[in-house]
């Protein structure tokens, strides 16, 4: 497996095919016999920003860090082993309620969206 | 850097002095507009003397059309005129002009107040200014 | 019995839905300039977007992913970024031009002036959106977009003068009045409003939220390819009745209310009331597509729950992206800038913008990865190379042809 061919950037879904957001970045760890693995998956502009990287990726970056819902700006971490199947997605063995919500998806739920009637009626 | 230079060619395009040429290529597109408008509201004319459409598509079209030939007459009347070949031109164009935003008005009039008589004259003055225009549109090419 | 209305349904939703305010400009703006002797473009822009769509529809239907997902899996964050701004912003005007032409048709209907109708318009579009299930509301306007048949039907009535028009479909020249240039600025406006990026976008969202899988794969080829190309006659007789009344006069289209005149000399006021029908369901559609479609390219950019298939809560940045979107067409609107002008940027546009998309797609129909034994075959290749080199050459020419003869002049 290539990390930047078959990981990154591809669409994560939870247990029942919600879209928890991309692999944005990855965090790596070194193994007991020295060989490197993959650790968790990242996901949030943070993490998008720096890979952007330029003035562009800064702002990026940036704004993810001025909307932070817990004063613990950092990026999503969903640990490797979570994963459970790498495909044309990566699925999670896990929904997405245990996950946190990201900032922005909380405050626009709130302030904006979940305040127009009809927004908890089921999908159409 | 291309798109500079690009950028520079057009505001020199834009600024540079008024020359016959450049007066002849203003009043073709002031007539082409006016020859589109003026054959449009004729056809409309005549579509709705045979019952052919309802008071608010005639409105619309009358007004569309009428817009349009008047933003050509105060364009070219605007212009500024750089020698006797153009004050010829223009002497020829602006009477055409004016006589289709009067025609284009009467028909508008004739057809809201269900004045058929006005309404069949002003179409068939738009036949004539409108060949009229097609001819001078034909020599400007 | 079941499977085969749902098929038709399909079929005659493709139809209605394909045309909409770049089309109806367009093929009207051509048809009165050139007569027929773009007929060509027609053909081929609805050749490569049965091609693009159906490469599309199977990328979706067997890996489960629309478009913009695979924009950024293949070309990394950063190209895919430049991408996704390009095509955010064609979609927006695009968005914005279709709302400008439901706000004309209704002033064809009412003769208040269109830009009283445009919020107004609007409001209705985002409560559609909103509270409309995603089904009924694709075929409710597809199917009155069928009205647009009228033009076929009128085509005839009209007395067509046969030789004239076959003389000029066999012709490859510009007509004595204009030049190259201008025949070269309305190849790539036809040909983009043929081959629209968000149709693409539309479409291939639409498959991933109806779950189509393998099984529908047969459902999708029939739905393009029958389709689309009798979506093409629809633009073909737009343009054949501007060719019929105007052309012969000289005169130039640049309004709706003219697109619609040939209808109403050939039919009087009932043909009347069913071509403004027409214009209102195609571009209604089209500003639910297009609305949708805004949403859908920065959401799937960055990974976003998107879609109607969940509680709106559950896709809130979706919504909001969606919400501004249109908030942002009504604004450009409003600045009294002239929808038919917008749509023929948005046409221009289009057209630079649609390697962005298509690229991606060619690479990723040929990975079997995604899409195992279900890649391109060699006659589709070829033909998907083929459209590649003409898209690309659309792109590269749109924008000095706009500048060099001032939007067709």
């Amino acid at each position: 497996m290539r990390i930047d061919f078959d990981l990154l950037d591809r669409q994560i879904v939870d247990l029942d095919g919600y879209l928890v957001g991309k692999a944005d970045d990855v965090e790596l760890g070194v193994g007991e016999d020295g060989r490197p693995f993959v650790a968790a998956v990242l996901v949030g502009h943070h993490a998008l920003g720096r890979r952007i990287g330029g003035v562009l990726g800064r702002c990026m970056a940036a704004v993810a860090r001025r909307l932070h819902a817990t004063g613990d700006p950092r990026p999503l971490r969903i640990p490797f082993d979570r994963v459970a199947e790498v495909g044309s997605a990566l699925r999670l063995d896990v929904r997405h309620e245990l996950l946190d919500t990201p900032a922005l998806e909380l405050w626009l739920r709130d302030n904006v969206i979940g305040r127009i009637p009809g927004a908890d009626d089921a999908g159409r | 850097m291309g798109l500079g230079a690009v950028l520079l060619a057009l505001v020199l395009i834009g600024v540079r002095p008024q020359t016959d040429d450049g007066f002849r290529s203003a009043v073709e597109t002031g007539v082409q507009d006016a020859v589109s408008s003026v054959g449009t509201a004729r056809l409309a004319g005549q579509t709705a003397l045979r019952d052919g459409t309802f008071a608010s598509y005639e409105s619309t079209v009358l007004e569309d059309t009428r817009e349009s030939v008047a933003t050509a007459l105060s364009d070219l009347a605007e212009l500024p005129v750089p020698g006797q070949d153009s004050q010829k031109l223009r002497d020829e164009v602006l009477p055409l002009l004016q006589e289709s935003v009067r025609q284009i008005g009467d028909l508008g009039t004739g057809l809201a107040e269900d004045d058929r008589a006005t309404a069949t004259e002003a179409v068939d003055g738009l036949a004539g200014t409108g060949e009229k225009l097609a001819a001078v549109l034909d020599g400007l090419r | 019995m079941k499977r085969l209305l749902a098929v038709t349904l399909g079929i005659l939703t493709a139809i209605g839905g394909f045309v909409d305010i770049g089309d109806l400009v367009a093929n009207s703006e051509t048809g009165a300039r050139f007569g027929m002797r773009l007929a060509w473009v027609v053909v081929v822009g609805v050749i490569g977007i049965c091609v693009y769509a159906e490469m599309s529809g199977r990328v979706a239907a067997v890996s489960g992913r629309p478009v913009f997902d695979l924009v950024r899996e293949r070309l990394g964050p950063r190209v895919a970024l430049a991408n996704l701004a390009g095509s955010y912003l064609v979609t927006l005007l695009t968005l914005s031009a279709e709302i400008g032409g439901v706000a004309l048709a209704i002033q064809l209907a009412t003769s208040v002036h269109y830009l009283l109708w445009v919020p107004i318009a609007a409001f209705v579009l985002w409560v559609v959106l909103w509270r409309v299930k995603f089904e009924p509301m694709e075929r409710v306007f597809g199917l009155a977009g069928l009205a647009l048949v009228v033009f076929v039907v009128a085509f005839f009535a009209l007395d067509p003068p046969w030789e004239r028009l076959a003389d000029q479909v066999t012709t490859f020249a510009p007509p004595p009045a204009e030049d190259w240039g201008t025949y070269g600025f309305f190849v790539v406006a036809l040909f983009a409003a043929a081959m629209t990026p968000y149709e693409v976008f539309f479409f291939s969202s639409g498959a991933v939220e109806e779950r189509w899988s393998r099984r529908d794969l047969a459902t999708e080829r029939v739905n393009v390819f029958v389709g689309f190309p009798l979506g093409g006659l629809l633009s073909l007789a737009i343009m054949a009745c501007a060719a019929v009344v105007y052309e012969p006069a000289g005169i130039r289209v640049d309004a709706l209310s003219q697109t619609a005149l040939p209808v109403a000399m050939a039919f009087g006021k009932l043909g009347l009331a069913v071509v403004i029908l027409g214009f209102f369901a195609a571009t209604f559609g089209a500003a639910l597509e297009t609305g949708l479609s805004a949403g859908y390219t920065v959401a799937q950019y960055f990974g976003w729950q998107w879609g109607k298939l969940v509680r709106p809560r559950q896709a809130a940045r979706f919504h909001v992206v969606v919400l501004v979107s249109i908030l942002l067409g009504v604004a450009l609107l409003l600045t009294t800038a002239d929808p038919i002008a917008i749509t023929e940027y948005s046409l221009v546009f289009s057209a630079v913008a649609l390697p962005l998309t298509y690229l991606p797609i060619l690479i990723v129909a040929n990975d079997r990865d995604y899409l195992g034994d279900q890649v391109n075959g060699r006659f589709t290749n070829a033909l998907g190379v083929t459209y590649l080199v003409i898209i690309l050459v659309a792109a590269v020419a749109a924008v000095p042809l706009m500048f060099l003869t001032g939007m067709g002049g």
